[in-house]
């Protein structure tokens, strides 16, 4: 459409264009014409007889009056129209007034009639009249010469005429040649200027319709800046920034991180070395930007991820330059984290999914009946309760849930789940140091209790998903507290394996139909609680076990019985028992008792201690054990529960818990 | 052409020995770290390194200047993992002559060695003339 436009309307706005510009000199002419028509008086003065002065002077004042009104006509935009009119009058209104002079002064003659050669001259080489209407303005110059000549003669020498009219013709045909020439080229500058109109046009469509924020970087002295022109997008991509002449890596610093910038400055350096070629695909391999977060600034709201490419233009020059083109990879980005986020959702789905299978789904029924119950819990402290509680006792009470919770987890293999809780009880873990906590404190759990309760959510709709198919197939699925056993059997032999031990687990009378449900769900964490203690702390490495004379195997069992008032349930295992020293090494350490009070005490009030919240012996922190609130989760609950808990143990030879609660715990 | 191989592991040693066979260079040193490197490139003076950015002792880019300060003129090229883009761009600024992307296939390191072996391009010698005009 621009190229069709150029052939159509070239002649309309050429037209237009050149009458602007014959104007332009037209005026110029008409300024040099009332200044030097006067000043030639001087000469006149000189060379006019005295008779002849006064008559001079009027003509030269009239033509200059004359002159000076038609300034302001030409200054008038309808003049345009007339170029050739006014230059035609000019031409005929100096050309007579010499002429007459010349006359006047001995006709052909007279010398005077040089003066029409400088009309000629400025009339018509200044102004580009062309071939034809240079000759048509440059005849009435000579044709007053002659004719005024001709009708008023005086005498003359023929030679003077010939000689006189030589010059002048000659002026005339160079000044048409001069006129014509400079038409032409003011055509082709034209033409110039309408092609490179036609090329900013169309950079500029390009420029402002590309959806890549486009712009070139110079190298000056080996550094790179940014050309003056960038496309739309820029502003789009980079908000409102100014990046005309500025240094490249300056420009970009609102935007990323100063080690950033510290890389593509030297990035930048590399394209510059002399001692190698860079090639492309250095260029493009080694791009710092190539897919980059940028940080909080000024120009936009949210962050962004960035994509730069660079690509290399004027090889052959001296300074490089290249094309930079910046893309926002934000909505990109963000799929990439939406797909990546449900590859891992669909994992943790197939996690419960396999638990659901191997334990049934009476089982996880149960375990989301204790996530309810530890939610619960944990609600109860942070929204109301807390005035009460210390703020250190609630953040106890909360990390007892969280644990349990993660031991149970674990218990199911359900990694992920357990895996958050840990970061929970981490998180916990760290505020439980802190001496400033305070009820906002309690607001960082938000997101993890909005986790548990995510997770919560969804193993309860597999469950439900799980149990309706299930129901179709009769006698499928045993009750959550009669395949109690079977799931320590399982934890037993799952710890077992991780921690490189041989452990074997029997157990006698053990039924758990008949139980108070909630008694039945505190026993059972109580008992998986009490079997990881037992396989990480308590029971050796084989080879130790071998060489302490005993079986390779070691053996947890679990008993249970009632009698007339109580209920009691014994949980033994033959591993090395308590190791006293690192009690007490562990004691001092924690800086509550001292070394000389330590003395005094009894192995029996060292072993009391493992019921202090935040004791542990175990070095490294696992998902199984060493988190030290063991112990004292159980104690606490089994008091709670109005029971007692007893201990009997043997340095090296076995440990033995025992629990008793009163009779109601039966139903 | 002299050539020494710098990697910490035996096996990428290898593997690079194995490519250079087929090559005319001449396989004149090994190095296992920065320190051994230095040593073995003052006794052979080799004229093209292979030289492993990670290493023990000293690391790529210290090797690397101090091998350009005893002979300036050598031809380093800078063995390295796709993450540590950032110190290949070091290492070129530094005078590493290329760099090479950890696996190394055989023909990318025939094809280095042969642009190394190359007189200047003409996009080179052109720079050249314009810097000196200007």
């Amino acid at each position: 459409m621009i190229a069709k436009r150029k052939k159509t309307d070239l002649s309309d706005d050429f037209i237009d264009y050149l009458s602007q510009t014959r104007i332009s000199w037209l005026k110029g002419v008409v300024i040099l014409a009332f200044t030097l028509v006067p000043l030639f008086l001087v000469l006149d003065y000189v060379i006019v007889p005295s008779n002849l002065f006064p008559d001079f002077a009027v003509y030269r004042f009239v033509v200059s009056l004359i002159l000076i009104v038609l300034y302001f006509i030409l200054r008038l935009k309808f003049s345009r129209r007339y170029t050739a009119y006014f230059g035609f009058f000019i031409s005929m209104l100096i050309g007579v007034m010499i002429s007459k002079m010349t006359n006047l002064l001995g006709g052909f003659d007279s010398s005077y009639y040089a003066g029409l050669n400088l009309i000629m001259m400025a009339l018509v080489v200044l102004v580009p009249w062309g071939f034809l209407l240079g000759i048509l303005i440059a005849t009435p110059i000579i044709a007053s010469y002659v004719l005024i000549n001709v009708f008023n003669p005086a005498p003359f020498h023929i030679n003077n005429l010939i000689n006189n009219l030589y010059f002048l013709l000659s002026t005339g045909v160079i000044a048409v040649a001069v006129s014509h020439i400079r038409l032409q080229l003011l055509k082709k500058e034209y033409d110039a200027n309408i092609q490179l109109r036609i090329a900013k046009e169309e950079q500029d469509t390009i420029m402002n319709s590309v959806e890549e924020g486009l712009f070139i970087i110079h190298e000056v002295d080996r550094k790179y800046y940014i050309g003056n022109q960038q496309s739309e997008a820029v502003k789009k991509i980079l908000g409102e920034i100014e990046l005309s002449g500025k240094l490249f890596s300056e420009a970009l610093s609102a935007y990323f991180p100063e080690a950033k910038i510290h890389e593509l400055v030297e990035y930048l350096k590399m394209l510059t070395v002399d001692h190698i070629d860079i090639e492309d695909d250095m260029i493009h391999d080694l791009n710092p930007l190539e897919k980059e977060e940028t940080v909080e600034n000024r120009y936009f709201d949210s962050k962004k991820v960035l994509k730069f490419d660079f690509k290399r233009i004027n090889q052959m020059q001296e300074g490089n330059s290249y094309l930079i083109s910046i893309k926002d990879g934000t909505k990109e980005a963000e799929m990439e984290n939406l797909i990546r986020e449900n590859e891992l959702k669909a994992e943790h789905e197939s996690q419960m999914m396999l638990a659901i299978l191997h334990q049934g789904p009476a089982m996880l029924q149960d375990f989301l009946d204790g996530v309810e119950l530890e939610l619960g819990i944990i609600e109860k402290v942070i929204h109301q309760e807390t005035e009460r509680l210390e703020h250190v006792d609630a953040i106890e009470t909360i990390f007892r849930s969280a644990h349990s919770m993660k031991g149970n987890a674990a218990l199911l293999d359900l990694k992920f789940f357990a895996e958050k809780l840990n970061m929970f009880e981490e998180k916990i873990a760290s505020l439980r140091k802190d001496p400033n906590i305070s009820r906002e404190s309690f607001l960082l759990f938000t997101e993890d209790l909005e986790i548990v309760r995510d997770v919560y959510t969804r193993l309860q709709e597999l469950i439900k998903r799980i149990q309706g198919f299930q129901e179709k197939k009769p006698g499928a699925g045993k009750s959550a507290l009669e395949s109690i056993p079977e799931a320590l059997n399982r934890l037993v032999a799952r710890v077992s394996k991780e921690t490189g031990k041989k452990v074997r687990f029997v157990a006698n009378h053990v039924n758990f139909t008949g139980i108070n449900v909630s008694y039945a769900y505190i026993l059972r964490d109580i008992l998986v609680q009490l079997t990881r203690n037992s396989i990480i702390h308590g029971i050796e490495d084989p080879e130790f076990r071998v060489q302490a004379g005993k079986d390779e195997y070691g053996t947890i069992s679990l008993t249970m019985k009632s009698e007339d008032e109580t209920y009691t349930i014994s949980y033994r295992d033959d591993g090395k028992s308590f190791d006293l020293a690192a009690i007490r090494e562990k004691a001092v350490a924690s800086g509550k008792i001292s070394e000389s009070d330590l003395e005094q005490w009894t192995d029996a009030m060292l072993v009391k201690l493992i019921f202090e919240p935040g004791f542990s012996t175990a070095a490294v922190t696992t998902l199984h054990a060493g988190r030290g609130v063991g112990m004292d989760i159980i104690k606490q609950r089994i008091k709670n529960l109005g029971g007692d808990l007893k201990i009997n143990y043997s340095q090296g030879k076995f440990t033995e818990f025992t629990i008793v609660f009163p009779l109601e715990v039966l139903q | 052409m002299k050539i020494m191989i710098v990697d910490d592991s035996t096996i990428v040693r290898k593997v690079i020995e194995r490519y250079l066979a087929i090559t005319q260079v001449e396989i004149v040193a090994h190095a296992s770290n920065g320190v051994e490197a230095i040593e073995m490139f003052k006794q052979h003076m080799p004229d093209i390194v292979t030289l492993d950015i990670t290493m023990p002792e000293m690391d790529g880019i210290e090797a690397l200047s101090k091998m350009l300060e005893i002979k300036p003129d050598a031809k380093i090229i800078m063995i390295s993992a796709l993450s540590s883009k950032d110190t290949v761009v070091k290492a070129i600024n530094l005078g590493a002559s290329g760099y090479l992307i950890k696996p190394v296939a055989a023909h990318q390191l025939t094809d280095k060695i042969n642009k190394i072996l190359e007189a200047k391009s003409e996009r080179r010698r052109f720079k050249d003339l314009l810097r000196r005009r200007s």
